[in-house]
């Protein structure tokens, strides 16, 4: 039924539009928050007020808000994000450059969140009343609350400062030093995403354990890896596809703040440079780059998990 | 199935045991204590700069100095006032607004309760953390503007639960009843309605504390939250940073503070979640519950 | 029928764990089936006829587990029957068919390919020869168009197709005893008839034994040999289903029946049961009817005797019984 797909994929697009076009709104009339003039701050405190004028002029900061809009749309589809105000760069140039190093930061804090979660999730799952499951729950808990902030310098200064063994931060030359640049962030970033990976992966996991339909599998004689592979996986996958998607949301904000900790050059330290710097134009992309990537990685995953369950009727 | 009793379920789940809980309430009773009295136990004035720059820990100064040469305990003892405060508020007012537009687009129905679910459809969608740091950084660093951040993007969860709670309550008879004998709509909802809905968003409230004690520290720690000089624990964890060589314990113990603060209310709240039989469920656990519930639309 | 039984659980105990301490919810059940014969099992919801057959099928939920007894079962045809280790008996001689068919299905699996599975698991056979026994086995259970419904998922099946589905994936593990957890309780009563001839006609084609729990007095009365009626946790009266439905002999029994109302019986017979049945912390060797039973004596406070349903005379666990009286 490749038309009904099609359509169902169409009408999940569509159920996305209102969100992105209400973030597309909110970036957009952010510069209206502002205190004082935008103008003003962006012209700097020494400018004329010829100088400031021409530069409402040049952002367009004097027409009305819905033309703003508009025009920060077409700049948007033709691949313009703007400008910098510190540098005069152009945003997709500077996000060019960046974003690798991001996307290989929450790929490593990926593979360490779930390296750390799948057992923890396991033993809470498998062995609820086990003293191994209760000391679990509570690192969680504890887990869970440590700023990741201070748990990056935390590890930096145990394994990095104390014995040498890796780069307190920065990015290297080659590639075997980016590599090691990027092991304490990993850390960090997994250590932070971890708790509710753990915590929701028990949680189905203990659902699909305790379905109906596993005992009608384990009366029929089925246990151990059989068991596991034929009925357990099949089933647990969707619920897993939709925890890496909601980990997403977890990982870019550990990631914003690990990057500007260990001073790694991602669009999450750009982000926050920016904003201490009072640079608009900067935030206002990645905002919208940040949030429109969890949105598109949550569509994702609502349409792998629709192709996974076969109940799906594809309306 | 009729089989598996209720005993045999809530024993799946493992709990806080009574001694975490206990710990949890007296390290949280110790933090509010040290935090009301921080002017009269505090050794120094936490803005007193000297010439003592850096000092080790020592009988004159129990947590050492920093950078500037304040007492870190001083410091230390005054964060904890700024960054209680902060939370209640950074959690209460989300709760507050929230509870306010729930409740009336609950009781009210029809298109304002529509409005109030489409607005609340998209802002479960939008990346909060995210949109957190682009607030706080439009509006300027400072108090004011975290707690307006905080409330701008937290209210959805509360009235969104508190409408669905008024809706159902509203079903009920002894509210039907209230009518019949001459009540105001405003009576029903602050006599009736709400002392029902609110339990369920305490127990949200708890949860969120932690995460709002954590998003303060963040933004601090970024410079984006309160003022600079303003005794904070990320700030001071911040201010640590340079120094992390020679003197780790300078970030330690502000970061230790944050993880002890947010475990304990975490227990706490877990505990209130059970006495309410809800489960205890933050911004982002809340969801998540939602979308591994649901399995959208696409279900047949 | 041969001379030993295919199943006997002897002395079946089990108890929810909480807390360190364990609740005793099924207490000393003892029954025996034999080759062809289905022993009906009927009680109130929460008196332990669905435990039973877990705890015999070594399939107790986490936090609940055999404390005590012994499950025994014939290990080929004519062999006296020998103690199994719990979880042991699954697949191997024993198999079950439970109640809801739309939670015990595995929505991921297509029914064909499921059975074919557990055809192989078996019989060690080609993939081909396991295809074509699961195709016979979906016809054998009335599945019309079985080659084309091999490749359906459960959700695709109504609730009568996919509890016939259920009972071909059973007797793919080709059981000595079939154990049915009111496998027509969610149907509507025509599917029920034929759900109850299609089991029925499996016991007879196979020579399996079968033990049958439901509520339903007259879904027992259709099928069962013999009738062990449960309460509290125990098996309170027990013998040939004839005997048990019109002559029994303990009070619950007779509670259980005139709580049915009939077509044909007397007009006023229907009367519910008053209160409710003790919750396992209240359990105590004293007879447990006892606080709604009309016919109560001093004894009923002593230990009552249990009922040992090895065998299958008419006995109950009364000690007023209403014969006597």
């Amino acid at each position: 039924m490749p038309a009904a797909r099609l359509r169902f994929v169409a009408g999940r697009l569509v159920q996305v539009l209102p969100v992105l076009v209400a973030l597309l709104l909110i970036v957009v009339l952010l510069q209206q928050l502002m205190p004082g003039d935008p103008a003003r701050v962006i012209a700097g405190p020494r400018a004329s007020a010829e100088q400031v004028t021409q530069v409402r002029h040049d952002l367009g900061l004097d027409q009305s808000i819905l033309a703003q809009f508009w025009k920060y749309v077409v700049n948007l589809s033709g691949g313009d994000l703007g400008r910098s105000n510190r540098t005069g760069i152009p945003i997709a140039t500077i996000v060019g450059e960046r974003a690798a190093v991001t996307v290989w930061l929450l790929f490593g804090g990926l593979i360490v969140s779930t390296l750390l979660a799948v057992p923890a999730a396991l033993v809470m799952a498998l062995r609820p009343r086990s003293p191994a499951a209760r000391v679990c729950a509570r690192s969680l808990t504890v887990i869970l609350n440590c700023p990741p902030f201070w748990v990056g310098l935390m590890l930096a200064s145990v394994l990095a400062l104390r014995t040498g063994w890796l780069p307190v931060g920065g990015f290297g030359e080659n590639t075997g030093d980016r590599l090691r640049s990027m092991v304490l962030p990993s850390l960090t970033i997994g250590l932070a995403a971890m708790p509710l990976l753990a915590r929701s992966g028990a949680a189905s996991l203990r659902q699909v354990l305790a379905a109906d339909h596993v005992t009608t599998a384990r009366s029929l004689g089925l246990s151990g890896w059989p068991l596991v592979r034929r009925h357990l996986l099949r089933n647990a996958l969707p619920p897993a596809v939709t925890l890496l998607a909601v980990q997403a949301a977890a990982l870019l904000f550990g990631a914003v703040i690990v990057e500007q900790t260990f001073g790694l050059p991602g669009l999450g330290a750009e982000m926050v440079n920016a904003a201490s710097q009072r640079d608009f134009p900067v935030v206002q992309a990645l905002t919208l780059i940040f949030g429109a990537a969890i949105i598109g990685i949550n569509l994702l995953a609502d349409l792998a998990v629709a192709l996974l369950d076969p109940r799906t009727t594809w309306r | 199935m009729a089989m598996i009793t209720p005993a045999a379920v809530s024993a799946v789940t493992p709990r806080a045991s009574g001694w975490t809980r206990s710990a949890a309430a007296g390290l949280l009773a110790l933090a509010i204590l040290a935090a009301v009295l921080a002017p009269l136990l505090a050794p120094a004035d936490p803005a007193l700069l000297t010439l003592d720059q850096l000092q080790p820990p020592s009988a004159a100064h129990l947590l050492g100095t920093d950078a500037l040469g304040r007492d870190v305990l001083s410091r230390l003892l005054f964060a904890l006032r700024t960054d209680l405060l902060l939370m209640v508020f950074a959690a209460g007012l989300p709760m507050l607004a929230g509870t306010l537009i729930g409740a009336v687009a609950g009781y009210r129905g029809g298109v304002l309760d529509a409005a109030l679910r489409w607005v609340a459809d998209i802002f479960q969608a939008l990346p909060v953390y995210v949109l957190l740091i682009a607030f706080v950084f439009v509006l300027g660093p400072g108090t004011a503007s975290l707690l307006v951040a905080f409330s701008v993007l937290g209210w959805v969860v509360y009235a969104r639960l508190i409408r669905t709670e008024v809706r159902r309550v509203r079903e009920r008879d002894y509210v039907s009843a209230s009518y019949l004998l001459g009540l105001s709509h405003t009576a029903v909802l602050f006599r009736h309605v709400l002392p029902n809905a609110l339990r369920q968003s305490l127990v949200y409230l708890a949860t969120d504390m932690g995460m709002a004690l954590q998003g303060i520290a963040v933004l601090s720690f970024f410079g984006l939250g309160v003022k600079a000089g303003t005794p904070e624990l990320g700030a001071m964890v911040s201010e640590a940073q340079l120094f992390l060589r020679s003197h780790w314990w300078l970030a330690a113990f502000p970061g230790l503070t944050i993880v002890i603060l947010g475990s304990s209310i975490a227990a706490l709240g877990d505990r209130l979640g059970d006495r309410l039989g809800g489960r205890p469920v933050g911004r982002l656990s809340g969801r998540l519950g939602g979308r591994l519930g649901g399995r959208g639309e696409a279900r047949g | 029928m041969s001379a030993h039984p295919l199943l006997e659980v002897d002395g079946l105990r089990v108890a929810v764990r909480r807390d360190g301490t364990a609740l005793t919810v099924l207490d000393g059940v003892s029954f025996a089936v034999g080759a062809g014969q289905c022993l009906g099992i009927v009680g109130e919801s929460g008196c332990g006829k669905s435990l039973t057959l877990r705890a015999a099928m070594g399939l107790l939920p986490p936090g609940i587990e055999r404390t005590g007894g012994e499950i025994r079962l014939s290990p080929r045809a004519g062999a006296a029957p020998c103690a199994v280790p719990p979880g042991q008996a699954a697949g191997r001689g024993l198999a079950m068919v439970f109640q809801d068919s739309h939670a015990s299905l595995d929505p991921t699996a297509r029914v064909g390919a499921f059975i074919a599975d557990i055809v192989r698991r078996r019989t060690a056979t080609s993939r081909a020869a396991a295809r074509r026994r699961a195709v016979e086995l979906l016809a054998s259970v009335g599945v019309p168009d079985p080659a084309l419904r091999f490749g359906s998922y459960p959700h695709e099946l109504s609730g009568g197709m996919r509890q016939r589905v259920a009972i071909a994936l059973a007797l793919a593990t080709d059981p000595r005893v079939l154990l049915c957890d009111e496998p027509t309780t969610a149907l509507d009563v025509t599917l029920q008839a034929e759900i109850l001839r299609l089991l029925d006609a499996a016991r007879a084609d196979r020579g399996l034994g079968m033990v049958f729990v439901s509520h339903d007095i007259a879904v027992i009365r259709q099928i069962a040999d013999v009738v062990a009626v449960m309460y509290a946790g125990q098996i309170i009266e027990m013998g040939p289903a004839p005997d048990v439905l019109d002559r029994p002999r303990h009070p619950y029994t007779r509670a259980l029946i005139d709580a049915v109302p009939t077509l044909d019986g007397p007009i006023g017979r229907f009367r519910p049961i008053a209160g409710s049945p003790p919750a396992p912390a209240d359990y105590t060797p004293a007879c447990r009817f006892m606080t709604r039973c009309a016919h109560h004596v001093a004894a009923c406070s002593g230990p009552v005797p249990g009922v040992d349903g090895l065998d299958s005379r008419h006995r109950s666990s009364c000690v007023n019984t209403l014969e006597a009286r």
